[in-house]
Parts: structure tokens; sequence; C-alpha cells
């Protein structure tokens, strides 16, 4: 990838917040645009110069490089473009993403994707709680887009959600698709506990363990179309390891939660 | 210009153009998304009597269907686009929907003019439906007694041909038909065309209008009836007995006209005197595919 680099100069002294770096329209703007972006750093404005080398030029693409785990905000409201970080990044990565892409080659910390309404968040590593969540203060998660977590996340993943796609590759803490309003979170690896608890209609896809709460009532055991369509997509697009027989596979579909209106589901998957 | 001995006649095919939709069915079997598509393409030979035309373009591989299932591509045409999704709500609504294991698709994505047929299919749900957007696509899963039935909230809606044809005249039935079959065996399986009519073949071409009723929109073509020879102005040399018409329908001309090279190029045989076309002296249709410059381009 050619683009802009931008190469951390020197470990951060403090939590950084890099929300006003992609932020709008930034796909066309070359190295010394970006270097006159303003970032924070411990409170202390600062431009993103002082900060990173930056170098390249315009291409729609971005690259960040260094140890970024207590950079905040990163692809906050991220509308265009391909930004990739080499590295970890801190809390509320990708955090009410509209479009474009944002890859970390790393993991991330809490509530990344919170409030994603577009646009595509990959995560090599792995995430921690709220992960496509609701942003604090708002009644719904991720309304869009689609959020993937190679490894595992922590509690409350996806909680809220109302449309969109959370893919985990390894697996959850505690209350996954917690009050989930829709969208469709998959599981690959272990639920945590009380998956779905208080979900209205959101779908939970668990290829691993997952042991449904009480409010939840067991419907049916069968393969559902709509499963091959998603599990395809994480497979053949995000290249999450779905294997063959999940795909083609029968669920057992517990409908949830009865503690609100029961239009939810759990999908488990029936191991051959 | 001759190919084998057969005369290939200075003249044309006039086509019209139509409205289509590829539709995608997929099943657990090629056996059961092919029911579906027999049936969804049934009675769907012509518009003048089923209010569209319809039939398989191909069958498709676990690795060319979104749901990775074997599948049917059908091609379904009509004149008016209002037709389009109403035929295809009732079409799909009864022999897919129907039709144990099976999804279907829309198989033109690029298509600007979207067509809410999911979206209506979803209703016989009775509020049980539930949708899921899958790569920015919206899908209905509809609850029915065998599990599910997943339909795509929009169908891709173009404009297409239809009506592209050549005239087989033989000496006798069943040299028209030996030559009708080695011409569809060719056709059919090539991209973006369907043989709407039955095994591909028309044996009643039809004129405009009627010589004995003011209804009647079409009629036998009696200038190419043998039978007709002695009372009628025939069109047919003295040595021709039978005569069957190949129909071919497709998204755009150049795929006609390819599907059309192939068929009279696979026509062109023994016992074959030969190929002709149906047009209306060029002022109903825009489409023209003259035969002489497409077996010209082989």
């Amino acid at each position: 990838m050619s683009g802009v680099r931008l190469a951390l100069r020197a470990a951060l002294p403090a939590r950084a917040d890099l929300a006003a770096l992609f932020a709008g329209a930034w796909a066309g703007l070359g190295a010394a645009e970006l270097a006159a972006r303003s970032v924070t750093v411990g409170g202390e404005s600062l431009v993103a110069g002082e900060l990173f080398d930056v170098t390249g030029s315009a291409d729609g693409t971005a690259r960040l490089e260094g140890d970024l785990r207590l950079a905040d905000r990163v692809g906050r409201e991220l509308a265009e473009g391909t930004l990739v970080v080499d590295g970890p990044l801190g809390h509320e990565a990708g955090a009410g993403m509209t479009g474009g892409r944002l890859e970390v080659i790393g993991s991330v910390g809490d509530a990344a994707g919170t409030g994603m309404a577009g646009g595509t968040l990959v995560v090599r590593g792995r995430a921690g709680h709220r992960a496509g969540a609701a942003l604090p203060g708002r009644k719904k998660g991720m309304t869009g887009g689609e959020l993937v977590v190679f490894g595992d996340v922590g509690d409350e993943a996806g909680a809220q959600m109302r449309r969109g796609l959370l893919a985990v590759g390894g697996s959850t803490g505690a209350a996954p698709g917690f009050a989930m309003l829709a969208g469709t979170l998959v599981v690959l690896g272990a639920c945590g506990t009380d998956p779905g608890l208080l979900s209205k209609r959101g779908s939970i896809v668990a290829l691993g363990p997952v042991t449904p709460p009480p409010t939840y009532r067991h419907a049916c055991t069968a393969p559902f179309a709509v499963l091959r369509l998603v599990l395809l997509r994480l497979r053949d697009r995000a290249g999450l390891p779905v294997r063959p027989e999940q795909v083609a596979g029968t669920y057992r579909r517990y409908s949830g939660d009865f503690a609100e209106s029961g239009k939810g589901e759990i999908l488990a998957w029936v191991a051959p | 210009m001759r190919i084998r001995g057969v005369l290939i006649e200075e003249t044309f095919a006039e086509a019209f153009t139509m409205r289509v939709a590829r539709v995608v069915i997929t099943a657990r079997s090629p056996r059961w998304a092919r029911e579906a598509a027999l049936k969804m393409t049934g009675f769907a030979t012509s518009v003048i009597g089923c209010k569209c035309e319809a039939g398989i373009e191909r069958e498709l591989g676990e690795h060319e269907t979104p749901d990775g299932r074997p599948g049917v591509a059908i091609l379904f045409m009509v004149m008016a686009r209002d037709d389009l999704p109403k035929r295809l709500i009732e079409r799909i609504g009864q022999t897919v929907l129907t039709c144990p294991t099976t999804a279907c698709f829309d198989g033109l994505p690029a298509a600007p003019d979207r067509l809410k047929v999911g979206s209506a299919l979803r209703m016989f749900g009775d509020g049980f439906q539930a949708s899921k957007v899958v790569g920015g696509e919206r899908f209905w899963r509809v609850p029915v007694m065998e599990g599910e039935f997943l339909v795509q909230e929009t169908f891709g809606m173009q404009k297409g041909v239809g009506g592209g044809n050549f005239l087989i005249l033989a000496r006798d039935p069943d040299a028209a038909l030996a030559a009708a079959e080695a011409a569809v065996d060719a056709m059919q399986g090539m991209p973006g065309i369907i043989l709407p009519f039955p095994g591909g073949v028309v044996r009643s071409g039809s004129k405009v209008g009627s010589r004995i009723s003011k209804t009647m929109i079409a009629s036998t073509n009696d200038a190419y009836c043998p039978t007709l020879r002695a009372v009628t102005r025939s069109a047919l040399p003295d040595e021709v007995n039978s005569v069957l018409e190949i129909v071919v329908n497709g998204v755009d001309a150049p795929s006609i006209a390819a599907s059309m090279r192939a068929g009279i190029g696979a026509a062109c045989r023994e016992g074959v005197v030969q190929i002709s076309a149906g047009n209306y002296g060029g002022k109903l249709g825009p489409h023209h595919f003259h035969l002489r410059t497409i077996m010209g381009e082989a």
C-alpha cells in the first residue's frame, strides 16, 4: 500500500485522542495536510506532525505505525478511505464509523466500533469490552457496517446493536448481545454467560459452546439458509476460519428473550 | 451466402426491447433447484398468451451462488416495466416459495432499477418474518412449515431483447426437427440468453393480426405453412415441406447475436434448404439481426 504513512516518533507519554485525525474528508489529503490535523496528548493540543513522521502522498489510504495502545478514538466517525494500523490501539477505535475501512493489525481497547453505522472495522487481535455496543448515552449500538474481531472480546459485545454484523473469531466475555434490538452477532468461540439477555430481535449465531438464558425457548433444529450467506461472507470476505460443516450445518434455534418480545434468537451450531 | 449448402436468406430477425430480471434459485440439491426453475418458467413462452417469457439460462455450481448451494439462473421478461414485479411476485410466490429447500436471489445486482419482490413476498410470513442485511443487501426469512424460505428483498431490472429468431426451412419434418435440436443444443447454456419455447423450438410461428378476427393479435404464419402453399402467398421454396422456428431472448443484443450465430451454424445440415427469419418490415422492433451479417462474423 502506498498512500500516507504516519510513523510514531516516540512512545506516547499519556493517553492521546486522535479522533480528529481521520474525521470527515481525509482520503484526498497528502502528508502535509494530515500532519497539520489536530490531536491531543494528555489533554494538550498538538498537530499530528509533532507525534508522527508523516510521509507519502494521497491515494485514499493511510498507515499508522508504532505502539498506539494509548491512542484512543482512532478512526472515530471514519467515513471514507482505508486506514491500516500496524500495532495495537486504545479505546473507541472506529467508534461511530459511517464508511471506509479500518484494519488494526493488533488488539484494541474497549468500545471498538461502538455506534458504527457503516464501513468495515477489522481487528486482527483482541477487543476489549462493549465492542460494537452503544456509545455512552446512546440507545443503539451498531446500526450498520461490519465489525470483525479475530480474537476474543470482552463483556457486552454488541450490546444494544440495531443493525449490522459483529463477528468474533474467539470467545466473548459476559452478556454478548445484551439488549440487542436487531442485527447479527456471530461467535466462533465460546459465548460468555447470559448471551442475548433482554434481546428484542437480534440474532446470535454460536458456533462454539453457548448456554442460552432461561428466558429463551428451544424452537427447532434445522439448517438456515440465511446463515450460509452470513458465514460464507465471513469466511470468504473477512477470512475467519469458518468450517464447511458449520456453513452447511444444522442449528438449534432458541427464541427469546421472553423477558422482552421474544423475537430474538440464538442459533447454536450442532456439531456432527 | 451458403453454409454447407444451406442458403442463408438476406433478411433479418426483428426483435423488441423488453424488461428482464435474472432470478437465481438455489436448493439443497440440483434436483430441487431445477424443479422450482421448471415450475417458475412453465407457461412462459410468449407475452401474447402468458404475460411473460421465461426460461432457464443455465445451471449454477455451488461456487457461483450466494449461499454456496447448487442453483439455476432464470431470465424472466415482460414488455412493460410495471408488469415485472407483479409477475415475479406471482411466480416466485407460487413456485419457489412452495418448493422444498429453495432460496431465491437477485441475479442482476448491478442493475439500478430495483423491484420490491422479497419485500412483498415476506407478507406470507404473517408478521413472523424477519430480515437480515448481509453485505448491504436485505434478505427476508419467511417461516414455512419446512423451515425458512429466504428471498432477497429487491431484484434488479434492466432492458433486454426479446424475439430474436430464425426459421429452419427443411425438406421434411424429420430434417427440420433434427436441425432445430442441433441448434438448441448449440445455443442452450450460452450466457445471457434463453429459449422460452418448448425445447427451445416453435412450430407455430405467427403473423401479426388475423384474416378472420379483429380481436386476435396473432395468427398462423400462413406464408410459411407448407400445407397452405397452394392457397396462400407462400414464402417457401418448392422443396420445403416443414419449417421450425427458434426464438431467443436475452439480456442484450450481442448475446442474442452470438447465440443465433451458434444456432444457425448448427442448423445448417443435411435436409435443410434455407435459413430465414421473422420480421415486420423493420417497423415494429428496434433490434434487427441480419442473418448474413451475423454469420459473416463467424
